[in-house]
This record gives structure tokens, C-alpha cells and sequence, in this order.
């Protein structure tokens, strides 16, 4: 059936064939219509069946009133033929013959009206055709839902059949009504085997992750929503389950490999750790041993110095002498690497410390230093630290030493301590000093033990000191830096971290 | 009673060069009290048990092969022949575990090794003077 075609309502035109041989009835039925203004009926008669058949097959008709008998046709054969060639279109009997068995007989075979023939029939045939024409417009009409529902249905069940979750449908004991391919292919069974059976799991109210025995005696883990709804009117359960079996055992598996990271990051920061304290230990040792040699070196050296004297060997004097400074130079060095070795070795005991004395005693210690030389200190009030005070003091000792060092020369040589901003997550403390400074790309260099910027000539040293205090400040787990421009002066700036808990 | 010139000094002190320089600097510092070393302190456990010997004082070094002079020293104190024999801990190391653990053990003095030979000089004179020269110890 053409759906889309437009179909006829009983304000237009009414298109009815007439099959009746006898032109008096015809003609009659013309009058008798026609005088119906209800109804636009355009009638075309047909003597014969063959005509009508030929008529219907190649004109557009609402509505067929056919006598039964005709030349080429006789009874309910005329009526079946038609049905037969035009099911779609109404037809309605209209005989002489009046008898209820064939009447029934007609309407069972699919008339949609038998009226018997007589004088003042228009109306009523007019309420026949009417019907007719009505009735074959709503039948239409509700084919043509039910064809559009079919077609949601199956549009609906290729969506169910499609999805890769399992959705199944349980009755009250927990048998399965419905599944789709989800489920067959979780069971590995068709639906057919599956309906009926048991489903295995009872889901509980609220559950959203259930385990799934499978009739291979697997488990499959599973997320879940059932719904209640009814099936076959029939209280039952919609389940929707979403297989996540292979999610949780990636899950499992990544979870089992950061277990083993971090048991190898534990095991190799043990072994770092083990390393880095061998080679403090390495340091401590070999500094220490180194020390002895070079005592016997200065000794034996005097001796020998008291013998050049005695000859009175002036060049000799001179070349001990130079042994000797050397000699001075390399325990200066050892005794510094194995100060700064003890320092990643001595225990931190932290404790609320005021800066400010310390840095009075510091600055008393480096007098000796100063002496001579126009300095200007300058001493803000600090915040109090969470510091180890000995290590604390070598820090203040190393970096306002460094100061005094690099500012040799300055008239005056202004050095500040001050409380830099920035107070997160411990206090930033500052000392300023307007000596020879550094370029910018030297500003981390500079902590590296035995980095040295200037010859000795210039500026002594071992390149141990800002080490030092690199060493110290890391170990409270805070940090150092620095800024500088040559020439102008240098700032250090140091933040001890927060005390372990 | 006063210490006998006779007496000899004992070192315990496994570095030749240590004990050369040593006795250059007991040379200058004064006469008498022949210095004797012995490389380490089970060496200088038996000699100090020799038969007639009698030490004016002990110079003991730390650090040292087979008993240490920390163990040797321990040793000393607990020999009852061998507890008045002053011993003057003779090491590099400046450590306050050091020093707290050789007092403990009673040693009678701890002198850090100075370097350089004036300097050397000096503390032998000092320590001559004092454990040789003025204290007095039972017959």
C-alpha cells in the first residue's frame, strides 16, 4: 500500500464506480446521489466486470457500488474477484437481492455495506459510501502508524541488539525473559538457550558493581542499573550491565606496576641514600688521611728550612718557603672538604632560633677580618627560624664572611642583613653587600664546592664556604640564591624549609 | 714520688714519619727519658708488662693496626699495675665523641697532634714539663 498517497476525505470530490448492467438502476442511482449536496459524488458506471476491473486498474477510486449480478460475473464471485483485484478500495453491495445469508455472506468476505435496492435509498447510500470512504481512511491511516511503530520497534531493538553492555530482562525469580547480543556473547550462549535459564546473580538494591558467574566458571565484573519494569505484564527487572572486567584488570595491572615503582624508587633512593653516605664517609676518610702525610711534609719541610738557614742557602729558603705556603694552601683545603663532609653526616637538631645574636656573634668572629677596613654593617630585626643554631651560625658566618671578602677594596663596604619579602613557606632572610658581585650566568655555579670566579690572587679561598652553606640550608630543606651584577654587589637570599613533622 | 729520669716514655704510634718528627721535637724540647714507640697497642701492652719496667708516661695515638689506643687505653685502666702510668692521648682528631669517650676511659690528658714542628716543640715542652716535671706518682 502507497502510504504517501493522499487520501480521499469526504469533502472532495468522491471518485465511486458503478457496476450495475441495468441502465435504469444507473440511471437512478445518479439522481438519486446527485440530489445529496452532503456529499461531491462523481459517479462512472460500468456494465460489465471486466469493464470495471479495467476502469479500476487504470483510474483512482474511492468507492465501488456494485450489483452482484453481471453479464460476465454472477453472486459473490463478483465480489471476491474485486476483492481480490482492489483490497484497498471500499466496496459496498448494492443488489436486488435481498437475503440475509448472502448478505452476511458478502459482508464477511469483506463488503463494507450491503444495501438492497429500492426507492428512496440515496441517503442512506450516501452514509454507505460515506463510512466506507471514512473507515478506509482511518484503516490506512492505522496501518500507517503501526507500520511506523514497527518501524521504532525495530529501530529500538537494533539499538538494544547493538549495544555492547548486556541488557536483559528478568522475571520475579530471576529467569531471563529477554537478552540481546551483549548478553549472549558475556554468556556464550544463544538467546534462545539463555531464556528460561536462571541468570545467576541476584542483584541487591543499590548495588552498582556485582560479580557475574558464568556457566564456564568465570567471573565477570560488571556495573549495574536494574529497573524495575513490566514485561509481558508482568512485574520484572531491565538490567543493564556494563562488563568492566578488562578496565578492572588493567586497573589491577597498573595499580600492581606502581606498587613495584615505588618499591623500586624506595629501593633505589635506599640505595642513594646507602651510596651518598659512603661517599660522605669516602670524603671524612680520605681528608682526614690526607691530613696526616701533609703534617709530616710541614715538619720534615722546617727541618729542613732550619737547615737552609744554618748554610745560609737563600734559594733553598726560598723554594721551602713555597713548599710550605703550598702545604698551608692544601690543608686549608682538606680541612675545609672535611668540614663540609661532616656536614652532610652531623644530625640537624632544629629549633626556634632568633637570628639577630647570631649574626652579632658572626660579625664579632670576622672583626680580625675587618679590621682596618671600612665596613658599615647593617642589621635589620629578623624573623625568628626553625633552624639547628650551630648550622644556622655557620651559614650567617660563611655568607656575611663572603661578603667582607668580595667587598675588599669598597670605601665604605656597606653589608645588610635584612628580612627579604616573601614569607612562604618559612622566611626569606637577605644579605646584601655592594663587593665585587658576579655575572648573572654564574649565579648557580657559585654554590658548587670548589667553584671559584676569581683567582686567588684576587680573592683567597677554598670555594668551600657558599657550599657550605648550600649544604646547610638544604639540609633544613630550604634554598638558596642568589643575585648579582659585577662590579655593584651581590644578595643572598636563603629560606630554610618547615621542620619535618 | 717525683718520675725518674730513668723511666722511659712510651709511645704507641704506627706512623713512622709521626714518631721521627716526634723525636726530633722531644730532642729539642729538653734530656733524659729515652722515648721508645711501639706500632700499635698490643705491642705496647707487652712492653709496658715486662718484667721491671716502669713508664713515665704514655703518648698513645688513635687511630692505630690491631688494638686501637682507645681499647689500649681501657686495657690500662683496668690493669692495676698499670692504672697510675699517666697516658696523654696523642691524636688528629678535634671531635667532641672523641674527647668525651677518652676521658671516660681515663685518659689523663688529650693533646691534639699540632702541626707544624715549632709548634710540635712546644706541646712536648708543655707536656714534658708537667707529666715529667711536676706531678707526682706512687712508688
Amino acid at each position: 500500500m502507497n502510504h504517501d498517497k493522499p487520501l480521499a476525505t469526504v469533502r472532495d470530490r468522491v471518485e465511486v464506480l458503478v457496476l450495475e448492467d441495468n441502465p435504469g438502476d444507473a440511471q437512478l442511482l445518479h439522481a438519486e446521489l446527485g440530489a445529496e449536496a452532503l456529499i461531491d459524488v462523481h459517479l462512472t458506471v460500468a456494465f460489465r466486470l471486466s469493464e470495471g476491473l479495467h476502469l479500476l486498474a487504470t483510474r483512482q477510486f474511492d468507492a465501488v457500488l456494485l450489483d452482484l449480478n453481471l453479464p460476465d460475473s454472477r453472486g459473490l464471485e463478483t465480489l471476491d474477484r474485486l476483492r481480490a483485484a482492489v483490497p484497498e478500495v471500499p466496496l459496498i453491495v448494492h443488489t436486488g437481492i435481498q437475503d440475509d445469508d448472502i448478505a452476511l455472506r458478502a459482508l464477511r468476505a469483506g463488503a463494507h455495506d450491503y444495501v438492497v435496492k429500492g426507492p428512496g435509498i440515496g441517503p442512506l447510500l450516501v452514509r454507505s459510501v460515506h463510512s466506507a470512504i471514512e473507515r478506509h481512511r482511518l484503516r490506512a491511516e492505522l496501518e500507517l502508524r503501526a507500520a511506523q511503530l514497527e518501524k521504532n520497534r525495530a529501530a529500538l531493538r537494533r539499538v538494544i541488539e547493538a549495544s555492547a553492555d548486556v541488557i536483559m530482562i528478568l522475571d520475579r525469580t530471576g529467569a531471563v525473559r529477554f537478552v540481546n547480543s551483549g548478553a549472549e556473547s558475556m554468556y556464550g550462549r544463544s538467546a534462545a538457550d539463555l531464556v528460561g535459564q536462571a541468570a545467576g546473580f541476584v542483584i541487591q538494591p543499590g548495588a552498582v558493581d556485582i560479580d557475574i558467574p558464568l556457566p564456564d566458571g568465570t567471573v565477570r565484573a560488571a556495573e549495574v542499573r536494574a529497573i524495575e519494569i513490566e514485561w509481558d505484564d508482568e512485574p520484572s527487572s531491565l538490567i543493564l550491565l556494563h562488563d568492566v572486567t578488562e578496565r578492572k584488570r588493567a586497573q589491577e595491572r597498573i595499580e600492581a606496576q606502581n606498587v613495584l615503582l615505588e618499591e623500586r624508587v624506595r629501593e633505589r633512593t635506599a640505595e642513594l641514600v646507602a651510596a651518598n653516605s659512603e661517599l660522605e664517609a669516602f670524603a671524612y676518610s680520605v681528608s682526614h688521611d690526607l691530613r696526616a702525610p701533609l703534617r709530616h711534609i710541614k715538619g720534615f719541610t722546617q727541618m729542613l728550612e732550619e737547615e737552609a738557614v744554618e748554610r745560609h742557602d737563600a734559594s733553598a729558603q726560598t723554594l721551602i718557603s713555597r713548599i710550605l705556603r703550598s702545604e698551608d694552601r692544601m690543608r686549608e683545603l682538606i680541612d675545609d672538604l672535611l668540614g663540609f663532609s661532616r656536614l652532610g653526616r652531623c644530625e640537624v637538631c632544629r629549633e626556634l632560633v632568633d637570628p639577630g645574636p647570631l649574626v652579632v656573634e658572626a660579625i664579632e668572629e670576622l672583626a680580625p677580618e675587618a679590621r682596618g677596613r671600612p665596613v658599615e654593617w647593617s642589621v635589620a630585626a629578623l624573623p625568628w627560624l626553625d633552624a639547628d643554631p650551630a648550622l644556622l651560625r655557620v651559614v650567617l658566618v660563611n655568607l656575611l664572611s663572603n661578603a667582607l671578602k668580595f667587598t675588599r677594596g669598597r670605601d665604605p663596604a656597606r653589608i645588610e642583613v635584612f628580612p627579604a619579602p616573601g614569607s612562604h613557606p618559612a622566611p626569606v632572610i637577605a644579605v646584601r653587600d655592594n663587593g665585587a658581585g658576579f655575572a648573572a650566568e654564574d649565579a648557580k655555579r657559585i654554590f658548587d664546592v670548589f667553584q671559584r670566579l676569581h683567582t686567588q690572587a684576587e680573592f683567597e679561598g677554598t670555594g668551600v664556604g657558599l657550599a657550605t652553606v648550600k649544604r646547610i640550608v638544604t639540609r633544613h630543606g630550604g634554598r638558596i640564591w642568589a643575585e648579582a651584577e659585577p662590579g655593584v654587589g651581590a644578595t643572598f637570599f636563603f629560606s630554610l624549609g618547615p621542620a619535618e613533622a | 714520688m717525683k718520675v725518674s729520669t730513668s723511666w722511659p716514655v712510651l709511645v704507641a704510634e704506627d706512623s713512622p714519619p709521626d714518631f721521627l718528627l716526634l723525636e726530633e721535637a722531644w730532642k729539642r724540647a729538653g734530656n733524659g727519658h729515652a722515648l721508645v714507640c711501639e706500632p700499635d697497642g698490643i705491642a705496647l701492652l707487652q712492653r709496658l708488662r715486662l718484667p721491671g719496667m716502669r713508664a713515665a708516661l704514655v703518648l698513645m695515638d688513635v687511630n692505630m693496626p690491631r688494638k686501637n689506643g682507645l681499647e689500649t687505653l681501657a686495657e690500662m685502666k683496668a690493669d692495676p699495675r698499670l692504672v697510675s702510668t699517666p697516658v696523654v692521648i696523642f691524636s688528629t682528631s678535634r671531635d667532641d665523641d672523641d674527647l668525651r669517650r677518652a676521658y671516660q676511659l681515663g685518659a689523663s690528658s688529650y693533646v691534639v697532634k699540632p702541626v707544624g714542628l715549632p709548634e710540635l716543640v712546644h706541646a712536648v715542652t708543655l707536656i714534658r714539663g708537667y707529666w715529667l716535671g711536676l706531678i707526682e706518682v706512687p712508688k
